[in-house]
C-alpha cells in the first residue's frame, strides 16, 4: 500500500521536531500505518502536519466578483454629492441665500429633521399647494 | 518582482485583470489556510471571498516592498480568525463538529488502509478545536501548511517568540487530544490497530 522505502529514524526524528515533511515522506506516511506510528511515537501532532502536503478535501470557490473602483467611491461620497446637487437646486429655485431674510420669501418652506444616525431627511414644501414636496436624504456631515 | 509591482501598480488603478493576475496565483494557498483555520467550508469560502474584496479596495495601501503576497494572507488570516471568534461567540451553535466514536470510526478503515485528506481534516479540526483562533492559526500555519516561524510572526502581527510560544503550547494541546481523540494511538487512523 505504501511507496518508497521507510523513512529513516533521523527524518522522522526531524519531522517531529517541526520539519515539514517531504511530498514522498508524507505520501509514504499516508500510506504507512506502521511509519506513522513511529512519528506518532514521537510526536503525536506531527501527524497533522502530512496534511499540508494534501491538496484541501474542498475545492476552492471561484474568485468573487469585484466591485468597479469607483464604485466604493461613489457609494462613500454619493451622499455628499447628492447633498451638494441638492443645495445648488435648492439656491436655484430660491434664488436667495439660505441665511438671509430674502429665505423667508421663498417659493416654500425647508424643514430639515433627522431621522437617523448619520442621515438627515430634509423636506421641502413649497407654498403652492400644486407642487410637489420634496424629501431627500442628506448625509448627516452635510451643514445646511 | 517588478512584474509585481507593475500589477500591484495597475491594480490601485483599478485594472480588475492586474489584480485577478495577483490573486489567482495565491487563491488555492489563501483557500487552504481559510479551510483550516477556520475548519467549515462554507465559512471559509466567505472568508476567502471577503480577503479578496478587501485587499482590493485596499490595494492602494499595500507598499511594494511588503509584497502582495503578505498583505492578502494577513487579510485573510485576520478574517479567518475573526470568523472563528464570531462562531465562539455564539452559544447557541456547535462550535465544531463533534467527534465521533473513535472506536467506530477507526472500524470502518481496513488494515493498512490509507490515511485520507477528509480523515485528516477531521482530526486537524477536532485537535484544534479547542484552541484559541490566534493559537490555532499559529498551529495551521507553523505546523499543518510548514510555514517557517518568521513568516507567521509577519502574517500575523506578531513577534517571533510570541509565534514559538504559542506553537509550543498549540502543539502540546493537540498531542494530548490526539490520544483522546484515537485512543489507538499513536498508530492513528488506518492502523489495523
Amino acid at each position: 500500500m505504501s511507496g518508497g522505502v521507510h523513512p529513516s529514524d533521523g527524518a522522522l526524528r526531524g519531522i517531529a521536531g517541526g520539519r515539514h515533511p517531504t511530498e514522498v515522506e508524507a505520501r509514504h506516511l499516508l500510506g504507512c500505518p506502521a511509519c506513522r506510528a513511529r512519528l506518532a511515537g514521537l510526536a503525536p501532532d506531527a501527524v497533522l502536519a502530512l496534511l499540508g502536503t494534501l491538496p484541501p478535501g474542498e475545492a476552492a470557490p471561484p474568485l468573487p466578483p469585484l466591485p468597479a473602483p469607483w464604485r466604493d467611491r461613489v457609494v462613500r461620497g454619493g451622499l455628499v454629492a447628492a447633498a451638494a446637487t441638492l443645495l445648488l437646486f435648492l439656491l436655484g429655485t430660491l434664488r436667495a441665500p439660505l441665511e438671509s431674510p430674502a429665505w423667508q420669501q421663498a417659493p416654500g418652506v425647508l424643514r430639515a429633521t433627522v431621522e437617523a444616525p448619520g442621515a438627515r431627511v430634509v423636506t421641502f414644501v413649497p407654498r403652492d399647494p400644486d407642487a410637489p414636496v420634496v424629501t431627500l436624504v442628506l448625509d448627516q456631515e452635510f451643514d445646511l | 518582482m517588478s512584474d509585481e509591482r507593475e500589477l500591484l501598480r495597475r491594480a490601485v488603478r483599478g485594472d480588475r485583470d492586474a489584480f485577478g493576475a495577483l490573486v489567482r496565483p495565491r487563491w488555492d494557498l489563501a483557500w487552504r489556510v481559510a479551510l483550516r483555520v477556520v475548519g467549515d467550508p462554507e465559512e471559509a469560502k466567505d472568508v476567502v471571498q471577503a480577503a479578496c474584496l478587501d485587499t482590493w479596495r485596499n490595494a492602494a495601501r499595500i507598499r511594494p516592498e511588503q509584497g502582495f503576497e503578505a498583505w492578502f494572507l494577513r487579510t485573510v488570516v485576520h478574517r479567518a480568525i475573526d470568523a472563528l471568534r464570531r462562531r465562539r461567540a455564539r452559544p447557541e451553535e456547535t462550535r465544531d463538529e463533534p467527534p465521533e466514536p473513535p472506536r467506530a470510526r477507526a472500524g470502518t478503515r481496513g488494515p493498512g488502509a490509507e490515511l485520507e485528506a477528509r480523515e485528516l481534516e477531521r482530526l486537524l479540526r477536532e485537535a484544534t478545536a479547542a484552541l484559541s483562533p490566534r493559537r490555532r492559526a499559529v498551529f495551521v500555519l507553523c505546523r499543518v501548511e510548514g510555514w517557517s516561524v518568521e513568516r507567521t510572526a509577519r502574517v500575523l502581527g506578531m513577534s517571533p517568540s510570541t509565534v514559538r510560544s504559542h506553537l509550543l503550547e498549540a502543539r502540546r494541546e493537540v498531542s494530548r487530544r490526539l490520544g483522546d481523540l484515537w485512543p489507538g494511538f499513536p498508530a492513528g487512523p488506518g492502523s489495523d490497530r
